[in-house]
């Protein structure tokens, strides 16, 4: 009398089989198997039904402008690195919290994207349209300090959000 | 030890049977973060010039010329004011003709603004002070020049 697990393990060993005579090309006989095998030489046969369309970036940098003053005069840029690792033309919008600051009065508008220098806003805008599949872009980034900001230290923080070209 | 190969096994099993890859971490968004500071600064804008025509040498107060001064800083300021003496040909009237509201101009620097706050990202600080000529009996007749210079200091 077969114990139970050995029974288990055996049915382990044989679905392993089953794949790797899939693989290899090897027949089998038996019936039940056999639907096994059709069920996965199909899948091995259209190999594009399993690959998902993927959306992911990979941001790289962070924008240290130093110390500017309060003088209106756009700084020179910080570029941000956008990679695409989707398998999928994307399109990339940006957004930004306001300022954290001890007391500051900087809109976010004094923060500035892209090369026609929009300011940014705490909703969704696009940055970069048309991402292919594994390409890299650089979003410049710049300050614009307004007359009038208070002397303090800001931050903030910058979302990318990648989604599917339609 | 036994239970723990099964499962690996098992795992390996439905890997291979079905095709399934392990998922990495992939976001469809990214951040960065971005730092400034912004430092004390202290500036104005100036704007007008005056011009007061020709006066009489009557020792009367002329109508006031105004002088706008526009703080672009972001700290509060102090302004102070100074002229060169008159440019003329052979004239001799005194600079004290000129007057910051009701104050003789001079060539050293006297506070003209005490105390003007700073702008915001979305206010403008501005103030006008009036230029006043009271030309003295005797100055002779002729084109006078000089010119104001206004220079803010950081008041806080």
């Amino acid at each position: 009398m077969l114990s139970r697990s050995y029974l288990k393990t055996a049915g382990i060993l044989a679905l392993i089989l089953i794949s790797l005579t899939t693989i290899t090309g090897t027949n089998i006989s038996d019936p039940l198997l056999k639907n096994v095998i059709v069920s996965v030489s199909k899948m091995s046969n259209s190999p594009q039904d399993n690959v998902n369309d993927s959306v992911s970036i990979v941001v790289t940098g962070n924008a240290t402008f130093g110390t500017l003053a309060a003088d209106n005069i756009l700084s020179s840029p910080q570029p941000i690195n956008i990679k695409s690792t989707s398998n999928v033309p994307v399109n990339i919008d940006v957004k930004a919290l306001n300022w954290t600051s001890t007391n500051g009065n900087m809109p976010l508008s004094s923060l500035k994207f892209a090369s026609s220098h929009r300011a940014m806003t705490t909703d969704d805008q696009n940055a970069i349209t048309n991402l292919e599949p594994s390409s890299a872009q650089d979003v410049n980034l710049y300050i614009q300090v307004p007359f009038g900001s208070l002397p303090k230290s800001y931050s903030t923080t910058i979302t990318w959000t990648a989604s599917q070209v339609t | 030890m036994e239970n723990l190969k099964k499962i690996l096994i098992f795992a390996l099993g439905i890997v291979m049977a079905f095709g399934l890859t392990p998922a990495f971490a992939a976001s469809p968004s990214g951040t960065n973060g971005v730092t400034v500071g912004v430092s004390p600064s202290v500036s104005i804008v100036v704007s007008n010039n005056a011009d007061f025509g020709s006066l009489a040498a009557n020792n009367i107060l002329s109508d006031a010329q105004p002088i706008n001064i526009a703080s672009t800083s972001n700290v509060p300021i102090v302004v102070n004011v100074k002229a060169a003496d008159w440019t003329s040909i052979g004239g001799n009237m005194p600079l004290s003709a000129l007057l910051w509201g009701t104050t003789p101009m001079t060539t050293n620097n006297a506070v003209a603004i005490a105390n003007m706050t700073a702008p915001t990202p979305t206010t403008t600080s501005a103030q006008d002070v009036n230029l006043k000529m009271k030309v003295p009996f005797g100055s002779l007749p002729g084109a006078y020049n000089t010119t104001v210079t206004w220079t803010a200091s950081d008041a806080s």
